[in-house]
């Protein structure tokens, strides 16, 4: 019986039991690591100056389907707000013939407001948990609707190049 | 692989896809993207309880099932494979080099799960300021990976002495 106890405890309970001073350490270090991440993140953000928006439905750029240039790099209003609309028909405009967009609802509109902001101001999504999602005003912060398959970023000027 | 193993790592597989699913069903409306992580309890029994070659396989071929029943294999499914495969190297990390216990383990991956997925999404969509977003996700995750361990350590306590013998002869054989 004293043995059968031993083979158990051995195996199981070393592994399982808390040690306060290691597991602290290590969970101190995820912490620690979480800020330091954000942190760089934050000091290596680009200037805002000239900034645009880049709309992707997955890896595609869109463009503003009211707009004849088929410019992808979206400016913003000089006052205002301006808003665009993508239905589910928009989709053979970028996606090709016969094809449609797939997402939930019948149109997603993103609104573009001239202090440099975006926000997803329509869209169907589960708990519209892109909705909920606010207004972005940091480049390269991205606005995505994964459920839609939606992405909106601002895109500055100036950023390195960065390779996959 | 014996029979019995590979049996009982087929059930844990189906249970852990089916907790994925389960976790679907409960809204997380404060942050968008996160979620319970309900099927790493299952990824964490088999690691304690049946070593790292089970919980690997568990892992991954709960990523894979996911894939091929509902997701598809596109955006989300390279973020979860991604987040799998940097829980694993982390899990691996704290668990044989540190030495960590079952807490470290869970919370240490619940984190690397989480920057996995939003390295996924920096090489899909090109914007590597996602990583902002960790301000958020990376705390609840690590929080979430200690109740995790906690939930597991009383389950693998609580299995039937008699079961946890018959294994503990049949691996020092």
């Amino acid at each position: 019986m004293d043995r059968k106890k031993r083979l158990v405890s051995g195996l199981f309970d070393d592994n399982l039991r808390y040690r306060p001073v290691k597991d602290s350490i290590l969970i101190f270090l995820s912490f620690l690591m979480v800020v330091i991440i954000v942190l760089v993140t934050f000091l290596v953000r680009p200037s805002l100056d000239n900034v645009h928006v880049e709309i992707r439905y997955g890896s595609t750029l869109l463009w503003d389907p009211e707009d004849p240039t088929q410019n992808t790099a979206i400016s913003f209003p000089e006052s205002g707000e301006y808003t665009i609309t993508y239905t589910r028909e928009d989709g053979a405009m970028f996606l090709g013939e016969g094809q449609r967009f797939d997402f939930y609802g019948e149109e997603i509109a993103i609104t573009l407001y001239a202090d440099r902001s975006i926000q997803i101001t329509k869209e169907e999504s589960p708990y519209n948990v892109c909705s909920r999602l606010g207004r972005i005003y940091d480049p390269y912060l991205p606005l995505a609707c994964l459920p839609n398959n939606f992405q909106a970023t601002i895109v500055a000027s100036y950023f390195p190049e960065w390779d996959a | 692989m014996k029979t019995r193993r590979l049996v009982a790592l087929a059930l844990l597989v189906a249970l852990s896809t089916a907790l994925h699913y389960l976790e679907g069903f409960i809204p997380m409306p404060m942050i968008p993207g996160y979620h319970l992580g309900l099927s790493n309890l299952v990824n964490l029994f088999a690691l304690y309880y049946y070593g790292i070659p089970s919980f690997l396989i568990v892992s991954l071929a709960r990523v894979f099932l996911v894939a091929l029943i509902g997701s598809g294999f596109g955006a989300s499914f390279l973020m979860s494979l991604t987040g799998c495969l940097f829980a694993i190297l982390g899990t691996l990390v704290v668990h044989k080099l540190l030495r960590g216990s079952i807490f470290s383990v869970s919370a240490f991956s619940a984190l690397c799960h989480s920057i996995g997925q939003l390295v996924a999404y920096m090489a899909f969509f090109a914007t590597p300021y996602i990583f902002v977003y960790l301000a958020f996700l990376g705390p609840i995750s690590i929080l979430t990976g200690i109740v995790i361990a906690f939930l597991d350590r009383i389950v693998v306590m609580r299995l039937p002495k008699g079961f946890k013998t018959e294994e503990t002869k049949r691996r020092k054989q």
